[in-house]
């Protein structure tokens, strides 16, 4: 291979992670919720509303010192030192927001038992607004003032990718292997005999969206901290990604690993191919940037024909209110 | 009383919901190493003991001994505690689940997977309860499916173990392996008490019965030593079967069935020839789950036959028609479930008699309802049958039970049908209520009407029905006139006892 090919190669995998990790991470928070029998549909929200904290706890936890001061009181050059332990305070800041906004969610749909599809819509849009408008009072109109910077990477990779790949054996054998699993699957595949024998299913709900919501901030901090810088919807979408990719993965956690790397190769391959095929500039990219959708919508397709894999692997109680007898 | 204290003993137990009295100073007592049969008709009080035997409900009075001992049974946590396990009659699984992830979920967490599996399949060959831990429960039959039911049961090591009509859903095979088991769990000492209404396995199974009738203990008796129509009689109690009624005219065959038959799923039903004339009651007697809900589908048109000509209505073969042709031949039809089946829940009043009306010009005109015109049945509906209401457009849910059934009931008979088939039309109903409407099914009739009555309530079909047949085991017997009717041949056609149950002969 040449070492253009090799180039291209290594550049195009780079990218697949940095778009496959947020994906990962958000999609199996939102497998352990949908396993439990929820259905929060807020994945969007609480990632952008996670990104935004993360954001700012960053840009608090570094140690910015004045090399030079030209004007007193006016610091023209810098040195922004950003350490490990920042970062990991940063993240808990993201996870802890995004559990915020899912204790919201499970407060109305569990508590109050409010429609899981209403509240989880309502709360992408919440986020949104909320991120726009806090991040606008934080930062300014003009962001680009604001930047954080790079933090320490382990074995060449973010934190947070070892951390998404190995969150996906944990959760495989946590679901599987487990009591506490074996209770989250029962509550989710019928909630009324789970609460016969003595389960408190909205509680264990409540954990699984906390969970959840933890796992979303995680995957929006990543974005802004890893990827890009902050801005205004700045998920572009990967909340609502994640939840196609749950269902392109039947429940399965390694299969939700598959399938967010294959998403994150067709979208890496959609920035890089532009330089190779510019003259099918258009094409490929529309081609490329709808493939996940597609593939989606084909395993869908497939996997509806097989009744079998469905009653096995989906939540039988997915998204159905559930009312305890009084 | 013997040396050694009874397993469990219940003294002068009393519960009442409302005014409805289930159970009256009852006294039951299971000895170890007994198969002590419970027996009884729907509503007899049987699951009420249970529920207060495993702690689901508190009697208001009378006490329960364990081996002697008073106790209070709080709550089913505490019944298991002691060693009493039931069986339910439905089931609770978790369809998603396997098998081993069933049993571990409802016991407590001390033994988990490889070792709990062992267990699974040492008890399971220890009674030839055959199981396949690894399988997930929606591939499973019902046979298998009790098994589960059984060994979750058996794990925790009970002392009384009670199955909840475990025949109900099991084919004669599986009835076979599961009396092999229980036989065995008596010859280890557990105390089995076993539910059912099928008198043949009572006999066979059992050494020891106890009657319920209307909440009171009527007898209890070695059933081997008795013969199946004093069993049935007892059951069954004495019954009037007047003959004093109100003599209406017969007029016209309107529904005519000859050899229908319909399998769905493991259900299967068999009517070799029944004939519904105008003016008449015809009454399908017979203990739930033998078949009523297919006879009811198959007549309606719900579940159709391959064959054009087993059914017909005024005239015209119907077999393979649906319930819509079938209204278009003058048949009308209630079904049991009043919401979700005979009602849309959701729908206001006005809706819902649009749903059976759609052929109905009046009602809908090339596709456009007449919302005032229905509004004036709804009224009509109402006022005729004393359905209390919050207005036309109330949804169908927020109807109570009576109520409900008063309109799905009235909104068929305003109609005047030439023919009404009706399922449990008093099921769950107040007694007024359930009064008016065997009232207007009479009057009905009165007016020429073919009604065909399927009802779990013999006094009911005893009381309205001008001919009665039975269906058991998803076979209509031969329908006799009510008066040669006698209750010991009744209860033994319901329960299967009797050997000429076709009408084929007839």
């Amino acid at each position: 291979m040449n070492p253009e090919t090799i180039l291209f190669l290594s550049n195009l995998l780079t990218a697949a992670v940095l778009l496959a990790t947020p994906l990962l991470l958000a999609a199996l928070g939102e497998l352990v919720v949908e396993k439990s029998g929820v259905l929060n549909l807020g994945v969007e929200g609480m990632m952008l509303i996670g990104a935004l904290f993360g954001y700012i706890a960053a840009y608090n936890f570094q140690t910015i010192t004045c090399l030079e001061e030209l004007i007193p009181g006016m610091c023209t050059k810098e040195e922004r030192v950003f350490t490990f332990t920042d970062y990991l305070l940063a993240l808990v800041s993201a996870a802890l927001a995004g559990a915020v906004l899912a204790a919201l969610f499970g407060f109305l749909t569990q508590t109050l038992r409010a429609n899981h599809v209403a509240v989880g819509l309502g709360l992408t849009i919440l986020g949104a607004g909320l991120t726009n408008s806090l991040g606008s009072n934080f930062f300014g109109v003009n962001y680009t003032s604001v930047q954080v910077a790079d933090h320490p990477e382990v074995f060449g990779q973010d934190l947070l990718v070892w951390f998404s790949l190995l969150a996906v054996p944990v959760i495989w054998y946590a679901l599987q292997k487990t009591r506490m699993g074996l209770v989250i699957r029962a509550v989710g595949e019928n909630h009324d005999s789970a609460y016969a024998l003595g389960y408190r299913v909205a509680r264990i709900r409540f954990w699984c969206i906390l969970f959840g919501g933890a796992m979303a901030g995680l995957a929006g901090a990543f974005i802004v901290l890893v990827h890009v810088d902050w801005k205004e919807g700045v998920t572009v979408g990967k909340g609502w990604l994640a939840l196609a990719l749950i269902l392109f993965g039947t429940w399965k956690p390694l299969r939700v690993l598959a399938g967010a790397y294959i998403f994150g190769l067709l979208w890496a391959s959609e920035l890089r191919l532009d330089n190779l095929f510019p003259a099918y500039q258009l094409e490929w990219k529309t081609m490329l940037t709808t493939a996940p959708y597609i593939f989606t919508i084909l395993v869908l397709v497939i996997i509806s024909r097989n009744p079998r894999m469905i009653r096995q692997n989906a939540p039988a109680s997915l998204g159905k209110p559930f009312n305890p007898p009084s | 009383m013997s040396s050694q204290p009874a397993l469990l003993q219940t003294s002068q137990i009393s519960k009442a919901f409302g005014p409805v009295v289930a159970n009256e100073n009852v006294d039951f007592e299971v000895q170890p190493s007994q198969i002590h049969a419970l027996l009884g008709e729907n509503g007899a009080g049987k699951s009420t003991l249970m529920k207060v035997i495993c702690g689901l409900q508190q009697p208001d009075s009378g006490t329960v001994y364990w081996k002697g001992e008073k106790c209070t049974i709080g709550s089913p946590k505490v019944a298991r505690a002691m060693g009493i396990g039931m069986v339910h009659q439905h089931f609770a699984l978790f369809e998603g689940l396997s098998v081993t992830e069933n049993i571990a979920f409802s016991i407590d967490g001390a033994v988990q997977g490889k070792a709990l599996e062992n267990q699974i399949i040492e008890l399971a060959e220890r009674y030839g309860l055959m199981v396949e831990p690894k399988r997930p429960v929606f591939e499973l039959s019902a046979g298998e499916r009790q098994r589960i039911e059984i060994l979750r049961a058996l794990l925790l090591n009970p002392e009384l173990l009670i199955l909840d009509e475990p025949t109900s859903v099991l084919t004669p095979q599986e009835a076979d392996q599961l009396f092999d088991t229980v036989r065995k769990l008596a010859a280890n000492g557990h105390g089995i008490v076993f539910i059912s209404h099928k008198l043949k396995e009572v006999k066979a199974l059992c050494d020891f019965a106890t009657v319920l009738r209307a909440g009171r203990v009527v007898g209890t008796f070695d059933p081997r030593e008795q013969s199946t129509e004093s069993i049935a009689e007892l059951m069954l109690g004495s019954r009037d079967i007047s003959t004093q009624r109100q003599v209406r005219h017969i007029g016209d065959r309107r529904l005519q069935v000859r050899q229908l038959s319909i399998t769905d799923h493991d259900q299967t039903l068999q009517v070799n020839n029944m004939d519904v004339h105008a003016g008449e009651i015809f009454g399908v007697a017979g203990i739930a789950g033998n078949g009523q809900e297919l006879l009811y589908a198959g007549l309606s048109g719900e579940q159709t036959t391959s064959d054009h000509n087993a059914i017909e209505i005024n005239g015209t073969y119907a077999g393979t028609l649906g319930p819509n042709e079938r209204r278009e031949l003058g048949a009308m039809f209630v079904p049991e479930e009043r919401l979700g089946h005979a009602a849309v829940p959701q729908l206001d009043l006005i809706d819902n008699v649009l749903l059976s009306n759609i052929a109905n010009k009046k009602a809908s005109n090339k596709g456009i309802v007449n919302r005032r015109y229905l509004s004036r049945k709804v009224e009509e509906i109402t006022t005729l049958f004393g359905v209390r209401h919050a207005g036309n457009k109330t949804a169908a849910r927020n109807l109570s039970g009576g109520n409900l059934q008063k309109f799905v009931v009235g909104r068929e008979i305003i109609k005047q049908p030439s023919v009404l088939i009706i399922n449990q039309p008093t099921w769950g109903v107040d007694a007024v209520s359930a009064m008016n409407i065997r009232e207007a099914l009479m009057s009905l009739a009165g007016h020429g009407s073919a009604i065909i009555v399927i009802s779990q309530d013999l006094d009911e079909l005893l009381e309205i029905s001008d001919r009665l047949a039975v269906l058991h085991h998803g076979t209509l017997s031969e329908a006799r006139a009510v008066h040669d009717w006698n209750v010991e041949q009744l209860g033994l056609a319901m329960t299967g006892s009797t050997d000429t149950p076709g009408n084929a002969a007839a």
